[in-house]
C-alpha cells in the first residue's frame, strides 16, 4: 500500500481468509473474504463496529479460535519473516501450520495484545514472573537476564518503579497499568508482528495518548508492523498507514487513511464518519445510520449493508458488489455498486 | 442571589469519602478515599451540564449523590429549593420521581428476569399510581416516545440488541416524568452507528420533556455535541467550568488542555498538538498537595506544589482552578 517499497516481500500476506462459525442457529460468517498486505514498519488498521469480524480474523491467523464452532473455510496467510531475527527463510502459511509450529511464532514473531486486560493476566502469578516467561520460553534467556529485560520493558511501558512492581501480583494495578503490563509483555520478545485488538478502549484518553505514542516509538525503533483493531476511528487514523473498514465480516473499503475519512467511497464509511460527534460540529441532529448491523447467520444475498444504506439501489439487494478502484486511486479498494 | 432562585440544582462544597477499612471485621479505617472534595455548581432549568474526567475523578459518584445513592459527607444539595442532604429514606422518597438516573451498561441495568412492561410499570406502580389500563396507556406511550414499538411490551431484555436495551432504560427513567436527569456515561457501552441514534433520541426528548440533565461521559467529542455547559472533573475537584464554545475553544486550565489534545481525530491533514501527560491519576486517598494536577502538569511551577488554586471566574460564567489561568486568555 505504502507503493515505493513493491520490491521487498509482504511480512504478511493474507488472500481471502473466511472464517465461519458453525452453531445450532446456523452457519454464522464472521469473516468472509478479507485479504491485505503488511510490510516492515507499516500499521494497518480494522475499523467496524462489534460483530463485523475484526477480532476474528486477527486470532484465526494467531490459530487461537476453538475448531469447532470456528472453522477457516478458505484463504492463505503467508508469513515471511525472511528479514526477522530468527529467520525462517521459507515463507509459511500459518492457517496451515500445525499448533507446535505456531506456538514458537506466537509470542516469538507475533504476539498480541488482548482486549480485556483484567481478565488476560493470571492473577496467581507476579508480574515479572508472567513476563520473564515470554523469553524464558521463546528464546530460551536465562532467568536473571529475563528479569532484568521485563524491568526495562517496564520502564518503557511507563509503568513507575519497575523494580519494586515487578514482584506485584495483577491485582495490584489499576486498569491501565495492567494494559501497559500486556503490552510491555506482547513487546519483549520485540516481535516481528504486533496485533492489537481495541489496545486502548478501556483506558482514559491521556493514558490512551501515551500508549499510542510507546507503540509509534516502537514502530520506528524497531521496525515493528502492527495491526490496531478498534471501533473508534481517531486511534486508527492517528497510527495506520492503511485501513480496512470492516461491515459484517468484509473489508467493505481498504486504502490510505487520509483519503478513507476526507473522502469515503463506501456509503457504510460516509455514513459512520457523519455520525460521529465531532469538535465544532454544533448542536445539529446527528445523521444517525439507521437500524442495526446484521445478523451474521442470516445475512442477504446481495450487500449486507443495503438495509441501512441510503444510496441503494435494487441490484444491492441480489449481488454483492466486486472489489473496485477508482482510476485515479489504484490503491484504494472499495465495494459498492454506488458512485457516492 | 439570583442564580439561586433560578437554578433547579444547586450542590455547595459537596464532599463525598468512601472509608478504607481494615483489620479484624474490617473495624479499623485506615483512611478515606475522597471522590468528590469540595464541588460546588448549580443548573438552571433546561440546561444541560456535561461532566467529564478520566477515571477515579468522582464524576460518577457526584450523580449517584444528587440521587441519593452515596452518603453525603459534607456540603449540600439543593434541589428547586429544598434541601436534599440529610434526609432519610423516607424523606427522600418524594424526589425520586423528580431525579432519575440513566446507567452505562444496558445490559446489567435491566432485569432480565422482567418483562419491558414490568420494567416500566413498576416506577409508575411505585410513584403515581393510576389504574391498570391507564398504566399500560402510559407504556405503550412512553415505549414509542423512545422509538420503541408498542408490541415489544412482552418482550424481556435479552430480546433487544444494545441500543434497543438503552432506549429502554431511558423509557424507564422519563416514564416518571422526571424534572432533572442523571445520565451516567450512557452512550459509551453502545457501538458507533449506535451511539449517533441515542444520542439524537436524548436531544428530541430533553426537548418534549423539558429536562436539565448532567450528563457525565469520559468522551470529549460527545459531551461537546450535549452540553450546553461542561464541568472537567479531577480527583474530586472541579479544574474547570464553562459554557461549551469557551471551553473547547479557548481551554484555561492545562489539565482540560491536555484532554482535548489527546482526543484522537480523523482528520490526518491539520492536528493539533498533542499534549502527553506523564504518569496516570493518582489515588484519590492520597492526592497531591497543592494543586492535585500539579504532577502531571507541563506547566506546574513551586507554588502549585504547595498552595491549592481556587476555581475562579476568569470570564464571563469561565471558571478555572489554576494559577497561571490568565496566561491562555
Amino acid at each position: 500500500m505504502t507503493g515505493n517499497s513493491t520490491n521487498t516481500l509482504p511480512l504478511l500476506n493474507v488472500k481471502d481468509l473466511r472464517v465461519h462459525f458453525h452453531t445450532r442457529h446456523g452457519v454464522v460468517r464472521a469473516v468472509d473474504g478479507i485479504s491485505f498486505e503488511i510490510r516492515r514498519g507499516e500499521v494497518l488498521g480494522i475499523v467496524g463496529e462489534s460483530g463485523s469480524g475484526k477480532s476474528v480474523s486477527c486470532l484465526a491467523l494467531m490459530g487461537l479460535l476453538s475448531v469447532p464452532p470456528a472453522k477457516i473455510e478458505s484463504g492463505t496467510a503467508v508469513f515471511n519473516s525472511s528479514t526477522g531475527r530468527t529467520a525462517t527463510n521459507t515463507p509459511i502459511d500459518l492457517l496451515k501450520l500445525d499448533p507446535d509450529s505456531l506456538r514458537r511464532i506466537r509470542g516469538n514473531h507475533i504476539s498480541m495484545i488482548f482486549q480485556e486486560p483484567m481478565t488476560s493476566l493470571n492473577p496467581y502469578m507476579k508480574i515479572g514472573d508472567q513476563l520473564s516467561e515470554v523469553l524464558m520460553t521463546h528464546e530460551k534467556t536465562a532467568e536473571e537476564e529475563a528479569r532484568e529485560c521485563a524491568v526495562q520493558m517496564l520502564d518503557r511501558v511507563g509503568i513507575p518503579d519497575p523494580r519494586i512492581r515487578i514482584d506485584r501480583y495483577p491485582h495490584e494495578f489499576s486498569g491501565g497499568m495492567r494494559q501497559r503490563v500486556m503490552i510491555a509483555m506482547a513487546l519483549l520478545s520485540r516481535p516481528d508482528v504486533l496485533i492489537a485488538d481495541e489496545p486502548t478502549t478501556a483506558l482514559d484518553v491521556t493514558i490512551q495518548a501515551q500508549i499510542l505514542e510507546l507503540i509509534r516509538e516502537l514502530k520506528t525503533e524497531i521496525g515493528m508492523s502492527v495491526i490496531l483493531i478498534s471501533h473508534a476511528m481517531g486511534v486508527v487514523a492517528d497510527l495506520s498507514d492503511q485501513i480496512i473498514v470492516m461491515y459484517a465480516g468484509r473489508a467493505v473499503e481498504h486504502g490510505a487513511p487520509g483519503r478513507i475519512f476526507q473522502h469515503p467511497a463506501h456509503p457504510y464509511t460516509k455514513a459512520l464518519i457523519e455520525s460521529m460527534p465531532r469538535a465544532g460540529r454544533g448542536r445539529d441532529k446527528l445523521p444517525a445510520i439507521s437500524g442495526a448491523p446484521p445478523d451474521l447467520a442470516s445475512l442477504p444475498g446481495g450487500c449486507a449493508f443495503e438495509p441501512r444504506c441510503s444510496y441503494a439501489k435494487s441490484v444491492c439487494r441480489d449481488v454483492f458488489p466486486d472489489a473496485r478502484s477508482r482510476a485515479e486511486e489504484p490503491d484504494r479498494r472499495f465495494h459498492c455498486h454506488v458512485d457516492i | 442571589m439570583s442564580i439561586s432562585e433560578r437554578s433547579l440544582l444547586k450542590i455547595s462544597d459537596l464532599k463525598v469519602h468512601f472509608p478504607i477499612h481494615k483489620g479484624v471485621f474490617w473495624q479499623k479505617e485506615i483512611g478515606t478515599v475522597k471522590a468528590v472534595d469540595g464541588v460546588s455548581l448549580s443548573l438552571v432549568r433546561g440546561e444541560v451540564l456535561g461532566l467529564v474526567g478520566e477515571s477515579g475523578s468522582g464524576k460518577s459518584t457526584l450523580g449517584r449523590a444528587v440521587i441519593g445513592l452515596n452518603r453525603v459527607r459534607s456540603g449540600s444539595i439543593w434541589f428547586d429549593g429544598a434541601e436534599l442532604t440529610g434526609l432519610s429514606r423516607k424523606q427522600f422518597q418524594p424526589f425520586r420521581s423528580k431525579i432519575q438516573i440513566i446507567f452505562q451498561d444496558p445490559y446489567s441495568s435491566l432485569n432480565p428476569r422482567m418483562t419491558v412492561y414490568d420494567i416500566l410499570s413498576e416506577p409508575l406502580r411505585i410513584h403515581d399510581p393510576c389504574g391498570k389500563s391507564e398504566r399500560r396507556r402510559r407504556v405503550a406511550e412512553m415505549l414509542e416516545q423512545v422509538g420503541l414499538a408498542a408490541r415489544h411490551v412482552n418482550r424481556f431484555p435479552h430480546e433487544f440488541s444494545g441500543g434497543q436495551r438503552q432506549r429502554i432504560a431511558i423509557a424507564r427513567a422519563l416514564i416518571v416524568r422526571p424534572e432533572l436527569v442523571i445520565a451516567d456515561e450512557p452512550v459509551s457501552a453502545l457501538d458507533v452507528s449506535i451511539q449517533a441514534q441515542i444520542l439524537n433520541l436524548l436531544q428530541d426528548l430533553r426537548r418534549q420533556f423539558d429536562l436539565t440533565m448532567i450528563f457525565i461521559s469520559h468522551d470529549l467529542a460527545v459531551v461537546e455535541h450535549i452540553s450546553d455547559r461542561v464541568a472537567v472533573m479531577y480527583l474530586g475537584k472541579i479544574m474547570e467550568i464553562a459554557g461549551r464554545d469557551g471551553l473547547y475553544a479557548k481551554p484555561l486550565n492545562p489539565y482540560t488542555q491536555a484532554l482535548i489534545s489527546a482526543v484522537p481525530t480523523i482528520d490526518v491533514t491539520h492536528r493539533p498538538k498533542r499534549i502527553i501527560l506523564n504518569g496516570i491519576i493518582p489515588s484519590p486517598n492520597n492526592p497531591p498537595s497543592g494543586c492535585r494536577f500539579h504532577t502531571r502538569c507541563p506547566h506546574a511551577e513551586v507554588r502549585c506544589r504547595t498552595e491549592e488554586p481556587p476555581l475562579a471566574e476568569f470570564a464571563p460564567a469561565h471558571s478555572s482552578a489554576c494559577w497561571f489561568s490568565s496566561r491562555w486568555m
